[in-house]
């Protein structure tokens, strides 16, 4: 357990607690995460609620660290002069859309070759280019960050006789079709236009001449937009300027000691809005407008410590346990559920005192899940326990698995979605989430499972029962995503369970032996050749846990297709020993990690290492324990795990400073 | 005119030509001497030691052709032993041969959070001869596919070759598009002086007022608090030394990145766009990660399959995938090959360009399939302005590889002593 690898946090300088009321229960030990630094999801979401911009401004910044799993550890989130150039650009292009000074036209491309870009049919890479060819096309997504009309730019040419027409369709519509006359020495650009919503779009070249002797060589796409960028400042200016900033004195206070409140999260000093109004002033003074000056402050407030990280203020450097007060509350649970800062009704509730007791943070955190801005639960907590970003990256070898394209990616995706889905939301229990016997799923998928489709597109939910697949361990993403590009991997489907579901991290392979297993034919099957050479030394100590759960899974290839042969022909044995066990293939493996009460404890670590920002230190494994109690009477649904912890002094409460080590 | 639309404007002009007349001022200044700078091209996986031994069988013998026409250019160095390897497993690991490569320090075992290493020989010479340029070193990368180990807390290891400090791994810029933008984003040569004065007032005004704030919540916070709001202090302070640089700075703005998304398009970018930045006085110090380490890159476009990191273990029993990683050494090289070439092609006092820039090829192992990089063979380019001697082969230097990494640092006028924990002093290189 996890417990075991934390090496012991020394208690020094445990201090008496602060006077502040309430009080923590006197005896409560905790550790504790240093100033947490606004990760991307959270830098983007804040700036979508404080002044609602529609991009994504943190794909300008350095990627976050991940430690203990998530992007979101305090301890791991750090900042350079890089992660400030980035703030200070990301926030004056937000700034351009509220103030509405903005030219948004963006160019997004695609070429033959890239992450991102897939092939059906006889479709395929040649250099930069794309070769189509009889039924062969090119996918892609492209993602724009703004709704509007939008040129899109096709450059291709016309292989072998005559001309080659090709169609483009996007997001399961044709648009347009074009025809290439043009040689590949010279080829011709062609263009056409359309409509576009923000967000991400699916764009496929389908080439439609069936003649084997000509193809269509696509050079390049390039969508730019949009055309018709709007102009003026955005509805949210309205929101904010609440008042006449030239007639009444008193407004650009007003105004500004508002956003004060939402930017940091708590209401603003009349020294912080002294400061606000001095570089209001200042830029006036030069000059400038009103909007001018208002624009500078704003850009001084949200560049300021104060918005770019989460302070929890201490009275001395070497501070003892507190309770946290009501802000402090209320950013914990906003960036906890929703990845984003408290809204108007969370900051009200802090401040008529009310988020210390345990009833009115219960019925926060329902008013929390019920509110869409939850799905960033799935979006950062799922996405990266589950692995679901790591299916976004995945590249399965094409000779090895022809049916993967990026369209069974995304309905790999949007299962994973929705079986995260239905767990985050109470719908399905813990068990259920590892042994539910139906899925979710799209038409192509069913297909991919070999399970009757009722007709209809979308999505319909499925019943498994007697495929042998079941629960999360059995989706297609996972199996995928935990699977060598060529073959699945038991090693990594073993090491996932273990560390990820029971939390019981298996010590890195010795460095000198990684060997690239590549078995040959004659050696028996690829299970026999991988156990002969783990069952040595120095291997074997991990590898007689790991191995065997990822062989019982071996019913599944690579892209979680079901197969009764390996690689080199001989049939599939799913027959393990686990703990003097004998089990069976998926289902039993599944039986035997419900059995195992490390599995809900490891669901509270994960989430705890979430909701805090931190890994859980020595002196919070006690309120692990009480959580997964409490997770456990509650029915083991992630509404009652969530309770738990809210409601848990561990959650409420700031950790004392200890030295470091 | 703002920023954005000046920049698509810019998109159709083509590459000027870098005439010495369009030098920057910084660089036309320096008549005596021409600044002198560090760049490290790191190839992920490692460069197994046989790879660039001249008398190498084959399929190596092809590794070092794409060199051949600038021969004179550049010198192999082998037998670099990495003595800080064995940090946290006790053995080579692609963590720890990849964070100790510009270190030579040992780093942390990491269960709790925190990742340690040591400062890198970048920094050392950032912090030194940094100063002097806008950007007192740049961090470009590529961000391609890679194991996730999934060791959680290991993950970091894997993906920064540069630390400020031991706790502070500097993050690789992976977008050529924004490695443009950093450097002439707002150089738009309509605006009047008055206009770019009082844009420049803004932002440094914003900075100032933010350091207030900063100064006043560090006195309310507790002492591991205020460490994390000292890199804030520090950023936000290199950040407006940063601005007032960037305008002293008048360079010929090249032709803007496209989006290619493919690996050999992104990598020619970024190289190209490493040689204006040197050049034009934007930075001295460059690191440049190609990926990360285990990069999981498939070189498609030279008929594999196969990715990279699997290719690094099975060379080492297949004849096959011998072949495909001798080849990507060999296409690494010919990307080396035309960024030197271009560099040589730039007059400057003391030569070229790339006599006043020493630039090391190198990978984090010498042996890729049992994780060693002890010994370690890298090649060294140009720097002969400095009295690096060139077209020879340094072959069993058998030395620690911090050795060499002083040398860098000498060659750029920075103090090297007390740099990496093994060094027993600089390695002659002349």
């Amino acid at each position: 357990m996890l417990l075991h690898l934390i090496p012991a946090l020394a208690a020094c300088h445990r201090e008496a607690p602060q006077t502040k009321p309430p009080e923590p229960p006197a005896e409560l030990e905790l550790g504790r995460a240093p100033l947490h630094r606004l990760n991307h999801a959270e830098y983007d979401n804040t700036l979508r609620d404080l002044i609602g911009i529609t991009g994504h401004p943190s794909e300008l910044l350095p990627a976050d660290e991940i430690s203990s799993g998530f992007d979101n550890v305090a301890q791991a989130l750090s900042l350079t002069s890089s992660h400030m150039e980035f703030f200070e650009r990301g926030i004056d292009e937000s700034l351009d859309e509220l103030f509405g000074r903005y030219e948004i036209t963006e160019q997004y491309g695609i070429q033959g070759e890239g992450p991102g870009v897939s092939y059906t049919g006889t479709g395929r890479p040649e250099g930069t280019w794309a070769y189509l060819i009889q039924d062969g096309s090119i996918l892609t997504t492209l993602v724009v960050a703004y709704d509007g009309t939008f040129e899109v730019d096709l450059r291709g040419f016309a292989v072998g006789e005559g001309a080659s027409e090709v169609s483009l369709w996007i997001d399961g519509a044709e648009v347009d079709r074009f025809v290439f006359s043009a040689p590949s020495s010279a080829p011709e650009e062609l263009s056409t236009q359309l409509e576009l919503d923000d967000g991400a779009h699916r764009i496929e070249i389908v080439v439609l001449d069936p003649s084997p002797t000509r193809a269509a060589g696509i050079d390049g796409l390039q969508l730019t937009g949009p055309l018709d960028p709007e102009d003026g400042p955005s509805s949210t200016y309205s929101e904010i300027v609440t008042c006449d900033l030239l007639a009444q004195t008193s407004c650009p206070s007003d105004v500004l000691s508002a956003f004060l409140r939402r930017a940091w999260r708590r209401p603003a000093s009349d020294e912080a809005v002294a400061w606000a109004v001095s570089l209001y002033d200042e830029e006036i003074a030069a000059g400038g407008t009103v909007d001018d000056g208002l624009r500078q402050a704003m850009k001084a407030i949200l560049l300021s410590p104060e918005f770019l990280y989460r302070p929890e203020l201490a009275d001395s450097p070497q501070d003892g346990v507190r309770a946290l007060d009501g802000y402090e509350i209320a950013s914990r649970l906003s960036y906890f559920l929703w990845s984003t800062t408290p809204d108007d009704v969370l900051l009200d509730s802090a401040g008529a005192g009310e988020l210390q007791a345990v009833d009115a943070i219960e019925a926060q955190v329902d008013r929390m899940l019920a509110d869409d801005r939850s799905g960033a639960l799935i979006d950062n907590l799922a996405a990266q326990w589950l692995d679901l970003r790591e299916l976004e990256q995945i590249q399965p070898d094409p000779v090895a698995y022809p049916l993967f394209d990026e369209l069974l990616r995304t309905s790999m995706q949007q299962e994973l979605r929705a079986l995260a889905t239905d767990f985050m939301d109470g719908t399905i229990a813990l068990p259920a989430l590892l042994a539910r016997q139906e899925a979710t799923i799209d038409r192509r998928l069913a297909e991919h499972y070999a399970v009757a489709w009722p007709g209809g597109e979308g999505m319909a939910r499925i019943s498994l029962s007697g495929t042998g697949r079941l629960g999360l361990l059995g989706t297609a993403g996972w199996l995928a995503t935990h699977s060598h590009t060529d073959s699945p991997s038991a090693v990594r489907r073993g090491k996932w369970i273990l560390s990820d579901l029971l939390c019981t991290v298996p010590p890195p392979p010795p460095p000198n032996v990684e060997v690239n297993l590549e078995p040959s034919e004659a050696e028996g099957s690829v299970r026999e050749q991988e156990e002969a050479i783990r069952s040595g030394e120095p291997c074997a100590g991990c590898h007689a846990v790991m191995d065997p759960l990822g062989f019982a899974l071996g019913d599944f290839d690579g892209i979680g297709a079901e197969r009764a042969v390996d690689e080199l022909g001989y049939p599939v044995d799913t027959t393990v020993t686990i703990d003097g066990r004998s089990l069976t293939g998926l289902e039993e493996v599944v039986g035997w990690i419900e059995a195992d009460p490390r599995l809900p404890r490891c669901v509270v670590e994960k989430t705890f290492t979430y909701a805090l920002g931190r890994p859980p230190a020595e002196e919070d494994q006690a309120h692990i324990d009480a959580i997964t109690a409490d997770f456990v009477d509650g029915g083991l649904t992630f509404p009652a795990l969530i309770e738990a912890l809210t409601t848990h002094p561990v959650f409420s409460s700031r950790g004392p400073y200890t030295e470091p080590r | 005119m703002n920023r954005r639309m000046f920049l698509r404007g810019a998109a159709t002009t083509l590459w000027l030509p870098f005439l010495p007349s369009a030098l920057p001022r910084s660089a036309q200044a320096a008549t005596s001497d021409a600044p002198r700078r560090m760049m490290f091209w790191f190839v992920p996986n490692g460069i197994v030691t046989e790879a660039l031994q001249p008398d190498a069988a084959a399929p190596w013998t092809r590794v070092l052709e794409p060199l051949a026409a600038m021969q004179d250019r550049w010198s192999t160095v082998a037998g670099l032993r990495n003595e800080s390897e064995g940090s946290i497993f006790g053995l080579g690991s692609h963590e720890s041969c990849t964070s100790t490569l510009l270190t030579d320090t040992s780093i942390g075992n990491v269960l709790s959070g925190a990742a340690t290493a040591g400062i890198s020989v970048d920094q050392v010479a950032a912090q030194q001869i940094g100063g002097a340029t806008p950007f007192p070193s740049m961090q470009l990368g590529l961000d391609e596919p890679w194991v996730v180990a999934g060791f959680g807390n290991y993950d970091i290891y894997y993906k920064h070759i540069s630390w400020a400090s031991a706790t502070t791994p500097l993050a690789n810029v992976t977008s050529p598009r924004l490695a443009f933008d950093r450097m002439f984003a707002g150089s738009d040569p309509a605006e009047s002086a008055a206009s770019a004065t009082r844009r420049l007032q803004r932002r440094t005004s914003v900075l100032d007022s933010v350091l207030q704030r900063a100064n006043a919540l560090q006195g309310r916070l507790a002492s591991d608090d205020r460490q994390k709001l000292d890199q804030y202090t520090t950023g936000v302070r290199e950040l407006e030394q940063r601005i007032v640089a960037l305008e002293e700075l008048s360079c010929p703005v090249p032709g803007v990145p496209g989006d290619d998304p493919a690996f050999p398009a992104r990598l020619e970018a970024m190289a190209d766009l490493a040689v204006v930045a040197l050049q034009c006085d934007y930075t001295r110090v460059i690191t440049f990660m190609t990926g990360t380490s285990t990069s999981e890159t498939v070189y498609r476009w030279l008929g594999h399959s196969t990715n990279h990191h699997d290719l690094s273990h099975d060379y080492a029993y297949y004849a096959d995938a011998e072949r495909q990683l001798a080849e990507v050494y060999a296409w690494h090289m010919q990307q080396l090959a035309a960024m030197i070439a271009a560099m040589a092609a730039i007059p400057e006092e003391g030569g070229d360009l790339l006599s006043n820039t020493a630039i090391t090829m190198l990978g984090e192992f010498g042996d890729s399939n049992y994780h060693t990089a002890t010994p370690s063979a890298w090649i060294l380019a140009g720097g002969e302005a400095g009295g690096i001697r060139q077209g020879v082969t340094r072959a069993g230097v058998d030395a620690p590889h911090s050795n060499y990494l002083r040398a860098m640092l000498e060659f750029v006028g920075a103090d090297s002593s007390g740099f990496g924990d093994n060094a027993t002093g600089t390695l002659d290189l002349s």
